[in-house]
């Protein structure tokens, strides 16, 4: 029913890094205008507004405050909060909503600064309070030694090695290099994350994503208007999501996640393999997590992440280019946002616009989210006209 | 007390459990239909939602399924004790726990490494299960 049914057909990127001069609010708006620009449609028309609460400037209801910050007047409206997963939870509920006949024209605009609008500090107690307050929460641990502990975990059960973690961040690196709009512009080596700070073991801090401001946005509409606007329609072709727990310790597994649920249930939706997919925009808020990823949607056995990323499967001309654009670890994490610059990338590529880093013949792309700690995952295929 | 570390606040369905923590007993909810062992303490069971659930004092022993050492606290509190072992703790019982090693080097944690349950002392009524390196 879904399969097919929207497309994207625009999209608008903000600058990504530190970002001083711009509010959380503002990065959202910004997105959004850049979105109705490439797509070359008014703002009236916009009758879907789906958002996700920043950190910096949080509201109860984010959708209602930002369809008033733009005078915008949707009919369909809602903020979602599914952390790294939540822009591709927002494609999926963009699609219902259209192919139901609730709203039209759905704009999903995410901005944030985490960078420059919160010191440490504050960055620190916000985080906390995700945390279970009575069985996490009291002992101290930050949300980067969950992950740590996930990544140990991985290593003891398949004999994956900090060199093969280190090469998801050089991989990454890589393609950022030849993003004039990634963050990091110069490259890295496995060396270099190995003798970088161990910011919890056996995390390095180049084994870490960045922290960044900024903001993207994309337009879905039904699939048969998509070829009334200006640019190539990227289509919706199957999503799936999973999800396993909200708390680590809670997790049914340490070191398999619900990709190996979202991933099968985009696939079936889809009609197609993970042999079909020409590119995979992956979250990589930590090195582990890519190798966990991998597995999980099918893309290696499991266990056979690191050798899978050793052998250089991931880069550009490897047999599944991943994170194109930089991914979280080089181009930019702005947080919740974090998953729209692997939508935008996916689109980018699916039009063939994406100049010195294009995958060749790119036709099917997946992109997958995931947030908390290994904690919601979501899955996404996009294809081009003639996958359909 | 003047830790100005987290100090949880026990709900209903809690309150045993820390009531038990201060007494020096890990206390843990058992199915008396299906057998499930849960923690945290819950309305129902969470494997099969009967409402037949009692409190049953386990025997505090568990082992490390991993760990990573922190470097920077995720909470106000816990500056002076950097470094400390974050651990994840399989008891015998089934449930997993996060909590924190204490009496171990980073260099002596390993994986499975038999553990049991200690308390400490947050508030006057709150003490907080940690584990310490079976003897």
């Amino acid at each position: 029913m879904l399969r097919g049914s929207v497309a994207i057909i625009g999209m608008g990127e903000t600058p990504v890094g530190a970002l001083p001069n711009q509010g959380s609010t503002e990065l959202c708006a910004e997105a959004a205008r850049l979105a109705l620009k490439d797509a070359g449609i008014h703002k009236s028309h916009v009758d879907g507004l789906i958002t996700c609460n920043p950190w910096v400037e949080p509201h109860l209801y984010h959708a209602e405050m930002f369809a008033e910050y733009m005078q915008i007047f949707p009919r369909f409206c809602m903020t979602l909060n599914a952390g790294g997963a939540t822009t591709l939870t927002a494609v999926l509920r963009a699609a219902s909503a259209i192919v139901t006949g609730v709203c039209d024209t759905v704009l999903i605009t995410h901005g944030d600064n985490p960078r420059t609008g919160m010191s440490g500090r504050e960055t620190g107690e916000k985080m906390t309070t995700t945390m279970n307050p009575q069985f996490e929460l009291p002992y101290g641990v930050p949300l980067t030694n969950g992950y740590a502990m996930a990544g140990r975990a991985h290593m003891h059960q398949y004999g994956t090695t900090s060199e093969q973690l280190a090469q998801v961040a050089v991989s990454a690196r890589k393609h950022a290099c030849l993003n004039p709009a990634a963050e990091m512009q110069t490259p890295i080596t496995v060396s270099d994350v190995l003798n970088s700070r161990v910011v919890a073991d056996p995390l390095h801090a180049l084994d870490c994503s960045l922290w960044s401001d900024g903001g993207g946005a994309v337009i879905v509409v039904a699939a048969e208007r998509a070829k009334d606007f200006p640019n190539r329609p990227v289509y919706f072709l199957g999503c799936g999501e999973a999800h396993w727990h909200e708390h680590f310790f809670q997790a049914r597994s340490l070191t398999t996640t619900a990709a190996s649920e979202s991933g099968p249930r985009a696939y079936d939706m889809a009609r197609l393999g993970v042999k079909d997919m020409d590119f995979a925009q992956i979250y990589d808020c930590f090195t582990p997590v890519v190798l966990m990823e991998l597995e999980d949607l099918g893309f290696c056995q499991k266990g056979e992440g690191g050798a899978f990323v050793e052998q250089g499967n991931i880069e550009l001309g490897g047999t599944i280019p991943v994170n194109t654009h930089g991914g979280l670890l080089a181009h930019s994490h702005t947080g919740h946002p974090g998953s729209m610059f692997a939508l935008t990338e996916a689109v980018t590529q699916l039009r063939g616009s994406a100049g010195a880093r294009q995958v060749e013949h790119a036709e099917v792309g997946l992109v997958h989210g995931q947030g908390g700690v290994l904690s919601s995952h979501a899955t996404l295929i996009l294809g081009t006209e003639a996958t359909l | 007390m003047t830790s100005n570390k987290p100090i949880p606040r026990p709900t209903p369905e809690t309150q045993p459990f820390w009531e038990g923590c201060a007494v020096g007993e890990l206390r843990l909810q058992h199915c008396l239909d299906c057998s499930h062992v849960q923690y945290p303490a819950r309305k129902l069971c969470s494997g099969c939602f009967s409402e037949n659930v009692a409190w049953r004092v386990s025997s505090g022993r568990g082992k490390v399924t991993t760990w990573s050492t922190v470097t920077l606290p995720g909470a106000a509190g816990f500056e002076a004790e950097v470094p400390f072992l974050s651990v994840m703790v399989e008891l015998e019982d089934g449930p997993r726990m996060l909590s924190v090693l204490r009496d171990c080097e980073a260099n002596e944690v390993c994986f499975d490494l038999p553990v049991e349950v200690i308390f400490e002392q947050r508030s006057e009524t709150i003490f907080v299960p940690y584990f310490k390196p079976l003897d």
